[in-house]
């Protein structure tokens, strides 16, 4: 029988217990899509990267024989090498898209896999193009094309078309954010289609993957020689782009379901307390017909436990079965990968207990004072408890303010539970809205805080490698521009173990631009060297500390302690002048020129030139890759609005109910309905400020975890602008707004002649 | 039932008070007791310590051999479960059960109930089975409440003010009730209440005050509850 009222009290309850259902419900939605979803892509990447057997580690050097390849692999550890030949050169298109081209000899290490046409043979002719970029530019196998490199052409026929792991997040340089399809792409050929030509690059893999380090050092001990560079996946753009994914999308995992759970807890809280003191008479009679108080006890503990058993089994299965492909259909636009899974970790089960069994204590926590009493004691009224004047009572403020405000803050401090509750819930919706509509400004700043403030020209001529001084010069002088040069530079970090990055050097101009931490411009003076914030971070070097470094391909190291540091949101190293580089006896050698003049698309004929980007497209490119980052907006705003009505739905609910009484006296005494709407208002919209002043800061916090998980390639500054404020304050408003307005109309309802009779 | 210079005492923020001292008391099997005293006199003290929902603070009680009075919260539990039925003066039915359901809760901690039909036709109410306290009159669920008590077969039948929220003839019917259970069914039933015209129809009238029981008059011959008059 006891069931049949646990039944009849739920659907009595329904309003506040359908909140807690669906607290639970979105909390293991997030949670189980979200865990599944990163689970899957761990088990996607990496699946993917043991298939094709990615390289543990590359190494750089012109020039490199069969000799040292049979010198790899005696190396201990090593289990096979591969020596390929890797060039970057251009389609001949129109347009001229930058291919990088792979020559191999086979291809065990690093295998491309096939999407379409006949698989990779070597020694044959033929190329095996990007997937990506094959079907931007509607090329299929069978079809030919041609590839210019090296001051040469070959044509031949695209045999298939692939994916390569060592390509799932391809962006065009080190300065691009997110990738461009079909601007540029990679083949696969066969190392017999330039004999003359020697290998620039081993892939080595270990037999064990807990000895990298180890083979990486014994590497470079072996070859010294100048030049010569290791680098280990984490060299890799998409390797580490990928793990900081799903390490972005774990933390999220965690963090917003424990918003949800949190205004659950309370919601039971505050539905159970309720509950039980409203059924003291009921324990009473219970005890007193002779249950025990277990009996009684796990009666009122199955209300939470049934709830959020629900709840959450409902929600993890929805967020199984929904939220992976949801999210992975945004994944599919930036990593390419032959497929998404979708694995169920142990996580999600833990947190489907882990919530049951909070709620069910937390129901029993809420409960256990009515039950500790004896019967005689449970079936009598429960004594009036003794309030304590607040604060407020006792100061001057109090004789000035309304008989409105008095009774509001009285119910308040009377009912601190429920007040709580709605200040975290208002504070969630509000946090929510702040962290969407700073995820829009800080992404939308990205493109022209990079393409705008950092860099402010309006086009980059870019040049073929070991184009000399001279040759740039011309340019420099022809477009009125700024001379740069950005090459890989490896730092030496204090654990001994290497990390390559980009170094920038710039001569004079005003179109480089670095800005410190706090996101004002700095000019670097001469002789010194500043280090980009994610950079340091990797490094674990503070302002003041010694940072060691050198220009690949040279063999001295250089040192300079850390002093600017500066933020940029792709491109992680270090900058300094010309004057300071050549201080240091390098030759300057530049890379690209900055200029605001319009650069014809014939430039792209000459020789020396690969490229000529448009700073204004590259905008416009990011923009269009927004889309995805909408759609997480939106998913943000439908959780903000869907938490904040829940909540002050069900806690209005139930401030109806308690407050019956006295709405009732209050219109007996000739309170006109209006009136006493606007002082249910007015309580209301306190509550909601003082949810927005803890949801503001909160949300801030919440968009700074975020941009900080970006992976070490990226720095994201966390923007939130004025009008973002503004509209997320506005939207909590309504939402609060909205729902008391729906609920006051209860006060022209309430029948005050049985208001007043009950007891 | 025994009590053996029981004493109970309360606290009321500072003060305490005796709620009731040195009650010496013999209930037998089958009486109908009648405990009769003004607001306060610690009538329901000496009901809750019979039924076990309270504890003494001194003295002895007796359940035939058992001493009530060492039981722990578990044992008291027992004790009322197996042996004690209980209306009250407002009925306290479950709202969100039915007549029937509230009845047949019994069952949930009792293997061996009468069938709940049988109870509420005991009581007169077979057509009412399916309606819910709050589509039932007062004496409706007082008869209910009753009906709740006696599905156990207890042997004590606790009343505390059964009538007291009652009109004079619903109060008369269930009075009648009561002294039915007594006597055709040998149930032992003590009623708490404070009009001394109840007195009439016990076997055994305690007479409470102050905390201190006053006297204990046997009445040879009780009148039926049915010539009551108030």
């Amino acid at each position: 029988m006891l069931k049949k009222k646990l039944l009849r009290d739920l659907w009595k309850n329904k309003t506040q217990f359908l909140s807690i259902f669906l607290m639970a419900f979105l909390g293991l939605l997030i949670f189980c899509g979200m865990d599944t979803e990163s689970a899957g892509l761990i088990r996607s990447f990496e699946g993917y990267y043991e298939k094709q057997n990615l390289a543990d580690l590359f190494v750089y050097r012109t020039n490199l024989n069969l000799t040292e390849e049979h010198q790899m692999e005696a190396i201990p550890g090593v289990e096979e090498v591969e020596r390929r030949l890797v060039l970057e050169g251009n389609a001949k298109f129109s347009d001229d898209p930058k291919m990088t081209l792979l020559f191999l000899d086979e291809q065990k290490i690093s295998a491309s896999y096939l999407v379409e046409g006949e698989n990779f043979e070597p020694g044959a002719g033929g190329i095996w193009l990007d997937a990506q970029f094959a079907k931007v530019r509607g090329i299929q196998p069978g079809d030919v094309m041609t590839l210019e490199f090296a001051g040469r052409e070959i044509t031949e026929q695209v045999r298939g078309t692939i994916l390569h792991p060592e390509f799932v997040y391809y962006v065009e340089d080190s300065g691009s954010l997110m990738p461009e399809y079909g601007k540029y792409g990679f083949a696969v050929l066969s190392l017999s289609a330039c004999p003359d030509l020697v290998c620039n690059q081993m892939v080595v893999t270990v037999s064990d993957s807990e000895d990298v380090e180890q083979v990486k050092k014994k590497i470079e001990d072996s070859f010294c020689e100048d030049g010569t560079v290791v680098g280990d996946r984490k060299s890799n753009t998409g390797y580490v782009t990928a793990q900081a994914e799903y390490e972005q999308h774990r933390m999220m995992a965690y963090m917003f379901p424990t918003v949800f759970l949190c205004i659950a807890v309370l919601g039971i809280i505050t539905t159970m307390s309720r509950m039980t003191s409203n059924q003291r008479t009921v324990i009473g009679t219970l005890k007193a017909l002779g249950f025990s108080k277990r009996r009684i006890t796990l009666h009122y503990v199955s209300f939470g436990f049934w709830v959020s058993l629900c709840g959450s089994l409902l929600g993890a299965y929805v967020g199984y079965m929904w939220l992976p492909e949801y999210m992975d259909s945004m994944m599919k636009e930036y990593y390419i990968i032959p497929e998404y899974v979708k694995v169920m970790s142990n996580n999600s089960y833990i947190a489907v207990a882990m919530s049951v069994f909070v709620a069910a204590l937390v129901s029993f926590l809420s409960c256990r004072k009515e039950l500790r009493e004896c019967p005689a004691v449970t079936l009598k009224p429960k004594a009036p408890g003794s309030q304590k004047s607040s604060f407020l009572e006792s100061s001057p403020l109090w004789k000035h303010m309304a008989f409105s405000s008095r009774w509001n803050w009285r119910d308040i401090m009377r009912n601190r539970v429920r007040s709580v509750m709605g200040i975290v819930g208002v504070a969630g919706c509000c946090m929510l809205l702040v962290c969407a509509f700073g995820c829009n400004d800080s992404m939308r700043d990205m493109g022209s805080w990079m393409y705008g403030e950092l860099i402010s020209c309006r086009n980059r001529i870019l040049f073929e490698e070991g184009t000399s001084y001279g040759d740039v010069f011309e340019y420099k002088k022809e477009y009125a521009g700024q001379m740069i040069q950005e090459t890989a530079v490896e730092f030496l970090k204090p654990d001994g173990n290497k990390k390559t990055a980009i170094l920038t050097v710039y001569d004079k101009g005003g179109y480089v631009h670095y800005q410190n931490s706090a996101l004002q411009e700095v000019r670097l003076s001469d002789g010194e060297i500043a280090i980009s914030y994610k950079m340091a971070r990797i490094l674990s070097a503070k302002p003041g500390e010694i940072v060691t470094w050198r220009p690949v391909g040279e063999e001295k190291w250089q040192t300079f302690r850390v002093g600017t540091i500066y933020r940029v949101p792709s491109g992680q190293g270090i900058a300094m002048t010309r004057n300071t580089y050549e201080a240091l006896q390098f030759d300057f050698a530049p890379t690209a020129v900055l200029t605001n003049r319009s650069v014809p698309a014939s430039v792209t004929d000459d020789e020396e030139v690969t490229g000529v980007q448009s700073m204004a497209e590259m905008r416009a490119g990011m923009d269009q890759n927004m889309e995805a980052m909408n759609q997480l907006i939106g998913i943000l705003m439908v959780a903000a609005v869907l938490l904040g009505v829940v909540v002050l739905y069900n806690l209005g609910v139930l401030s109806y109910v308690e407050k019956n009484k006295e709405i009732a006296t209050l219109k007996v005494l000739g309170f006109q309905t209006g009136k006493v709407r606007m002082i249910l208002q007015k309580q209301n919209i306190w509550l909601t400020s003082a949810g927005i002043l803890a949801g503001l800061p909160v949300g801030w916090w919440f968009l700074q975890t975020i941009c900080d998980t970006l992976s070490d390639e990226q720095d994201l500054v966390a923007v939130i602008k004025l009008p973002s404020y503004g509209m997320a304050i506005f939207g909590t408003f309504l939402v609060s707004v909205l729902v008391n307005f729906i609920l006051s109309k209860r006060v022209k309802n309430i029948d005050m002649v049985e208001a007043l009779k009950a007891e | 039932m025994s009590f053996r210079d029981v004493g109970k005492q309360y606290r009321q923020g500072e003060h305490v008070f005796d709620a009731l001292a040195h009650a010496q008391l013999d209930i037998y099997e089958g009486e109908m007791v009648v405990i009769l005293g003004p607001s306060g006199a610690g009538k329901s003290t000496l009901l809750n310590l019979i039924g076990g929902m309270d504890t003494a603070d001194s003295g002895e009680i007796l359940f035939g051999e058992e001493k009530l009075s060492d039981y722990n919260d578990r044992q008291l539990t027992d004790y009322r479960a197996k042996y004690v039925g209980v209306v009250f003066q407002f009925y306290n039915l479950v709202p969100t059960l039915t007549a029937y359901e509230n009845v047949a809760l019994m069952g949930d901690i009792q293997k061996e109930i009468m069938d709940p039909e049988e109870a509420l036709a005991a009581v007169g109410l077979s057509r009412q089975k399916n309606q819910f306290p709050s589509q039932m009159s007062g004496g409706e669920q007082q008869r209910v409440s009753i009906a709740r008590a006696i599905v156990k077969r207890p042997r004590l039948l606790l009343c505390d003010e059964p009538t007291g929220a009652l009109d004079t003839a619903t109060g008369k019917e269930v009075l009648m009730l009561l002294q039915k259970m007594s006597r055709e069914n040998g149930q032992t039933v003590i009623m708490v209440t404070h009009n001394s015209l109840f007195a009439e129809i016990a076997d055994r009238v305690v007479r409470v005050k102050n905390g201190r029981i006053e006297n204990v008059t046997v009445q040879e011959r009780p009148k039926d509850a049915s010539e009551v008059n108030w």
